[in-house]
C-alpha cells in the first residue's frame, strides 16, 4: 500500500512539475498577429543592421523621415512631412511632425536624426550601409575617409604613448569642427535639412531606410569612449553592444527607446520577441494590432504547419524545397492565402575575380574568358523553371527586369554552349583540362543545394570541368564570402531602394558589399559619370550601359533569376500587400477574431 | 581445435533464423549493388531536368539512353538497368532514385565496413597492449581513451575534416569527392575504436591470469608469441560480434553527419544524404513518398540485418557456450 502511495505522489509531482513547465513557457498569451522569422534577430542597432528580417522589425519600431508604401512602394511622409525641396534639387528640408513622439514620451528632434545619421557614418559604428550617406550628402565621404584615417593612424601607435596622447588629442579636438562640414545638420529643433552633392531621383526612398532612422538621445550614456572625448583610445564611435534591448538597465539607461508604432516589449534571444503599441505614437488608439509576436521558426516547414493549425498568421518567407508545389497552388488559385510575388532581387552567383590563388589552389576566374565561359554554359532557362520553379523569371540580368521606371535593361547573354567551349579553348583550357577542381560554395538549407548540383552537372556536361561543392552553415558561408575564399560562391540581392544602383554598386571597386573582387575602371567611370548626370533619362542610359559591361563582359556575377517570393497570409489578417519590395508595415494591420 | 570452434560455431549461427535471414538479406543487398556498380557509379547524377523531375516510380522509360550515352557502351547489362532506371521514381533534379540508392548504399556500407576495420585495428592493439603492459602504462594508455571519450563527437570530426582534408585532396589530386568519403570514414573510425579497445582490454586482462596463460609462461613463451598464439584466438569471439555491431553504428553515424552537411558532400550519395533529400519532400501538401520510402527502407533493413548477423555472432562465438559444447 504505501510502495502505491509513494507512486502516486511521485507520478503527481511529476505531472505539476510539467505543467508549470508549460505555464511558465509563454505566459503572456496570444498576441493579436503573430508573425513567422526564419532566423532570431541578428541586431537591431540601425547603423549595421543589413538582414531583411532585422530591418523588418526595426522599421516598425522606429520611423524614419520617410516610409514605404506598402502598396505602391513610394516613399510617403513618416515621421517628417515630404520635404522642401530646392530648386537646384540639392537641398532637402524636412520638417518634423509636431506629434512625432518616442516611447517615453519625448518630442522627437532634428537633432534626434543627425545622431542616427551619425552614426550610419562613423567607423564603429557605421554599418555596410555607410555608403547611402557618403555617395549623397556633402561632405560626408571626405569626413568618413579622414575618420577612418585616422582610426588606423591611432591604431597604429601604443596606447597611452606619448606618441599616441599627442594624436588622440589633436583628432578629438577636431572631431566637431570636421563634422559641422558633413551636409546634414539640425536647422531648429523641428528642422532638419540635407545637402546633396548631386540631385538625386530616389533620395527619400533612401530616407526611408534602417540606417537613416533617429536614435534617441538616452543611448549617449551608454557611449564607450576615452576621457569624454566621445571616441575610444583607437578613435572609434562605440556603445555598450546591449543598447537594444528592451530591458537593460545599467547606469541608469532606460531600455530601448524607439519612436515606431510600436514599441519592443519582450526580446528572448533567439526565440521570441514582442512588440506593443507605442502609447505616444500619433493616433495610436487607433491601431488595430495591440501586440505583435515575432516567432522564430529555424525549421520552416514546422512554421509552415503552424501556420496551417491557425498558431501563426503570416509567413513571410516559405524558402522550403517543395516551394515549387505551394507556388503552383498559389498560381492556380487553389490556395488565395498563398502568394508568390516576383520580388526585387536577383539571385546570382560570384566569380572571385581578384584573388589568383584560392587556398592554395590556382583560380581560373581572374580571366573574364573563363567566367564568360562559365555563364554561357548554363541554361538559366532550365534552372529557373525545373530546379526552383515558383514562377521565377529567368534573366541574364543583375537589376530585375521592369521594375524601375525609364530603365531601360540590356540584354543579357543567352545559353550557348558552343561559344562557351571555344572561350574555354581560348583562356588556354580546351575541353576544360587544367582547370583542375572548381569550388562551388554555397549556404546550406533551402534550394541552393539544388541549384549548386544542376549547376555542377551542367558544367561538367558543357565544358568537362570538375566542380566539387562546398556546402557551409550560413555563417561560416557569409564569413568565407565576405574573405573571399572561393572561386564561385552563392549570392542574392534584395534592392534596397528603387535605382539601378542598389545592386550595380555591388560591383564597384572599393564597395563594402563588393564581395567578388571585381573591379574594372570602365565600369567605375559609368557609374561616376552617372552620380554626376544631373538630366534623369541621361542618368540611366549610363547606367544601362554600366549593366551591360559588367553581364555581357566583364561578368563578375552569373545571374540566374529574379526572384519570387513565397508567402502566406491567414485570410482573418487584412492590410498586409505582398509587394516586390517585401515591405511589411504592421500598423495598417486590422485582424478578424 | 580452432577447426572444431568455428564449425560448432557455424552451426549455432545457422540455428538462428533472424541472423540468417539477415546474413541473406545484406548478400541479397551486395549483389545487387555491386552488379549496378559500373552504371550506378556514373549514372547515379545524370540530371533529366526535362522529363523526369520527381517523376514516381515507374517501369516506363523516362529518361532517354541518350542520356546516359557518355557513360558506357552499349551492352545488355546496361540495356537492363536502363529499363529500370524509373523502378524507385526520381528525384527534383530527374535522378534515377534507383541507381543513387545502389550508389548511396555501397558509399554507406564502404564507410561502415572501414571504420570497423579502423575500429579492430586500433581498438586490438591499443586494449591489448595497455593490458599487457599494465601498471603506469596501461593507466596512461586507458586515460588517453578516456579522455578522447571526453571530447564533444561532432567537434572532434570538423576538426579532422579542417585538418586532413587539404593535404588529403592534394594527395588524391582531382579526386575530392573520395577524399571526403575517406575522411567521413576515418572520423567516424577514430571515436568508435575507444569502446573496442575498453573491451579488449578487459577480456585480455582476465584472459592473462587464466592457468594455461601462465602455463606458456612458465613454459618460456615469450609475451608477443603468448599474445598471438593464445590470447588473440580467444578474443576473436568478441571481436567479432563488436566489428558488426560497429558497422550499422558507423552507418548511423554518417546519416547523422551527412544530415548536419559535414559529412559525405553531394552529389555523391550515401544512405543518409538520401533519407535528408526525403525528408525535405515531405510536407502536408503533395507527397512524393517514394522520395522517403525507399532511402529509409533500405537504411532500415540494412541496420535491422546488421545488428541480426551481430547478435547470431554473439550467440555462435560466446565462449561459456563454447565451453559447454567442447567439455
Amino acid at each position: 500500500m504505501s510502495l502505491f502511495r509513494t507512486l502516486m505522489v511521485l507520478s503527481c509531482m511529476t505531472l505539476a512539475l510539467i505543467a508549470a513547465a508549460y505555464s511558465i513557457g509563454d505566459g503572456d498569451g496570444r498576441a493579436d498577429f503573430t508573425y513567422v522569422n526564419s532566423a532570431g534577430i541578428g541586431t537591431l542597432d540601425p547603423a549595421s543592421i543589413t538582414w531583411k528580417q532585422d530591418i523588418r522589425v526595426a522599421s516598425n519600431i522606429w520611423e524614419g523621415l520617410t516610409i514605404l508604401d506598402p502598396r505602391t512602394g513610394a516613399p510617403i511622409a513618416g515621421a517628417a512631412e515630404l520635404p522642401e525641396i530646392s530648386a537646384d534639387g540639392l537641398t532637402y528640408t524636412f520638417s518634423i511632425r509636431l506629434d512625432a513622439r518616442w516611447s517615453n514620451g519625448d518630442a522627437v528632434t532634428a537633432g534626434d536624426f543627425v545622431r542616427g545619421w551619425r552614426r550610419a557614418i562613423e567607423p564603429g559604428s557605421a554599418g555596410d550601409y555607410a555608403f547611402f550617406l557618403t555617395d549623397h550628402v556633402v561632405g560626408a565621404r571626405a569626413y568618413y575617409e579622414w575618420r577612418t584615417a585616422a582610426v588606423a593612424d591611432l591604431s597604429s601607435s601604443q596606447t597611452g604613448s606619448d606618441a599616441w596622447r599627442a594624436r588622440f588629442s589633436r583628432h578629438a579636438a577636431l572631431l566637431d569642427e570636421r563634422f559641422a562640414g558633413v551636409g546634414f545638420r539640425a536647422v531648429a529643433s523641428r528642422t532638419f535639412e540635407v545637402r546633396l552633392v548631386a540631385p538625386c531621383s530616389y533620395f527619400l526612398d533612401l530616407c526611408a531606410f534602417v540606417a537613416l532612422l533617429p536614435i534617441h538621445e538616452s543611448i549617449e550614456d551608454l557611449r564607450i569612449d576615452c576621457e569624454g572625448s566621445g571616441i575610444t583610445a583607437e578613435g572609434l564611435v562605440v556603445y555598450d553592444p546591449q543598447w537594444t534591448k528592451p530591458d537593460y538597465d545599467e547606469s541608469g539607461y532606460p531600455g530601448l527607446i524607439t519612436n515606431g508604432p510600436y514599441l519592443l516589449d519582450a526580446w528572448a534571444f533567439q526565440r521570441r520577441l514582442r512588440m506593443r503599441v507605442n502609447p505616444y505614437f500619433r493616433r495610436s488608439d487607433s491601431l488595430s494590432c495591440r501586440t505583435i509576436d515575432m516567432a522564430v521558426y529555424g525549421d520552416l516547414n514546422a512554421a509552415i504547419l503552424a501556420y496551417e493549425a491557425g498558431d501563426v498568421d503570416f509567413l513571410p518567407e516559405m524558402d522550403v524545397s517543395y516551394g515549387h508545389e505551394l507556388a503552383g497552388l498559389a498560381m492556380s488559385g487553389a490556395r488565395p492565402d498563398f502568394y508568390n510575388p516576383a520580388v526585387f532581387a536577383t539571385y546570382f552567383y560570384l566569380f572571385n575575380c581578384a584573388d589568383a590563388t584560392v587556398e592554395g589552389r590556382r583560380n581560373p576566374f581572374v580571366d573574364a574568358r573563363v567566367r564568360k565561359a562559365f555563364v554561357l554554359a548554363l541554361d538559366r532557362r532550365l534552372i529557373a523553371e525545373r530546379v526552383v520553379g515558383r514562377g521565377e523569371r529567368p534573366s541574364g540580368n543583375v537589376v530585375p527586369l521592369g521594375c524601375i521606371a525609364g530603365y531601360d535593361s540590356p540584354r543579357g547573354l543567352e545559353y550557348d554552349p558552343d561559344e562557351a567551349r571555344r572561350l574555354l579553348a581560348d583562356a588556354g583550357y580546351p575541353g576544360g583540362e587544367g582547370l583542375g577542381e572548381i569550388d562551388l560554395l554555397y549556404n546550406t538549407g533551402f534550394i541552393h543545394e539544388r541549384v549548386c548540383t544542376a549547376m555542377a552537372e551542367m558544367w561538367k556536361r558543357e565544358l568537362g570541368v570538375a566542380v566539387v561543392l562546398r556546402g557551409k552553415e550560413a555563417k561560416t558561408f557569409s564569413e568565407d564570402r565576405k574573405q573571399r575564399r572561393f572561386m564561385i560562391a552563392r549570392a542574392g540581392w534584395y534592392g534596397d531602394y528603387g535605382d539601378p544602383t542598389t545592386f550595380l554598386d555591388l560591383f564597384a571597386t572599393g564597395n563594402g558589399n563588393n564581395d567578388s573582387g571585381h573591379s574594372d575602371a570602365k565600369y567605375d567611370d559609368l557609374l561616376r559619370e552617372a552620380a554626376q548626370e544631373t538630366n534623369i533619362a541621361t542618368r540611366l542610359s549610363l547606367l544601362a550601359a554600366a549593366e551591360s559591361r559588367i553581364i555581357r563582359e566583364t561578368l563578375p556575377a552569373l545571374p540566374l533569376y529574379q526572384a519570387t517570393q513565397m508567402l502566406a497570409i491567414n485570410p482573418r489578417v487584412s492590410g498586409l500587400y505582398p509587394n516586390a519590395r517585401l515591405v511589411f508595415p504592421f500598423r495598417y494591420v486590422t485582424t478578424k477574431p | 581445435m580452432i577447426d572444431t570452434r568455428n564449425s560448432l560455431a557455424w552451426r549455432r549461427f545457422r540455428r538462428n533464423r533472424a541472423a540468417c535471414l539477415g546474413l541473406v538479406v545484406m548478400v541479397g543487398l551486395l549483389l545487387m549493388s555491386a552488379l549496378a556498380f559500373p552504371f550506378s557509379s556514373r549514372w547515379s547524377n545524370v540530371q533529366d531536368l526535362q522529363g523526369a523531375v520527381r517523376a514516381a516510380p515507374t517501369l516506363r522509360v523516362v529518361t532517354p539512353y541518350d542520356a546516359y550515352e557518355r557513360a558506357l557502351p552499349d551492352s545488355l547489362l546496361g540495356a537492363g538497368m536502363h529499363r529500370v532506371a524509373g523502378l524507385a521514381g526520381y528525384d527534383d533534379l530527374g535522378r534515377s532514385l534507383l541507381f543513387r540508392l545502389c550508389l548511396g548504399w555501397l558509399v554507406s556500407l564502404g564507410v561502415g565496413l572501414g571504420a570497423a576495420v579502423m575500429a579492430v585495428v586500433i581498438g586490438v592493439s591499443w586494449g591489448a597492449t595497455a593490458a599487457m603492459a599494465g601498471g603506469r602504462v596501461d593507466a596512461a594508455m586507458m586515460r588517453i581513451v578516456d579522455i578522447l571519450y571526453g571530447l564533444p563527437y561532432v567537434l572532434f570530426v570538423i576538426l579532422l575534416k579542417v585538418v586532413l582534408e587539404p593535404p588529403l585532396r592534394t594527395v588524391l589530386h582531382g579526386q575530392g569527392h573520395l577524399a571526403n568519403v575517406i575522411i567521413v570514414f576515418v572520423a567516424i573510425g577514430a571515436v568508435s575504436w575507444l569502446t573496442m579497445a575498453r573491451v579488449i582490454r578487459g577480456q585480455v586482462l582476465s584472459l592473462r591470469s587464466r592457468p594455461f596463460v601462465e602455463a606458456a609462461y612458465a613454459s618460456g613463451v615469450g609475451r608477443m608469441r603468448v599474445m598471438w598464439r593464445h590470447l588473440l584466438p580467444n578474443l576473436v569471439g568478441p571481436i567479432a560480434v563488436y566489428a558488426t555491431l560497429v558497422i550499422p553504428q558507423a552507418i548511423l553515424q554518417e546519416s547523422f553527419l551527412s544530415f548536419l552537411g559535414i559529412g559525405v558532400v553531394p552529389p555523391t550519395p550515401s544512405l543518409g544524404l538520401l533519407a535528408t533529400d526525403g525528408v525535405q519532400a515531405v510536407n502536408s501538401f503533395v507527397g512524393f513518398w517514394w522520395l522517403i520510402a525507399f532511402p529509409c527502407g533500405i537504411l532500415v533493413l540494412t541496420l535491422l540485418a546488421l545488428n541480426f548477423i551481430g547478435d547470431g555472432l554473439r550467440d555462435a562465438l560466446d565462449p561459456r557456450t563454447d565451453a559447454v559444447a567442447i567439455f
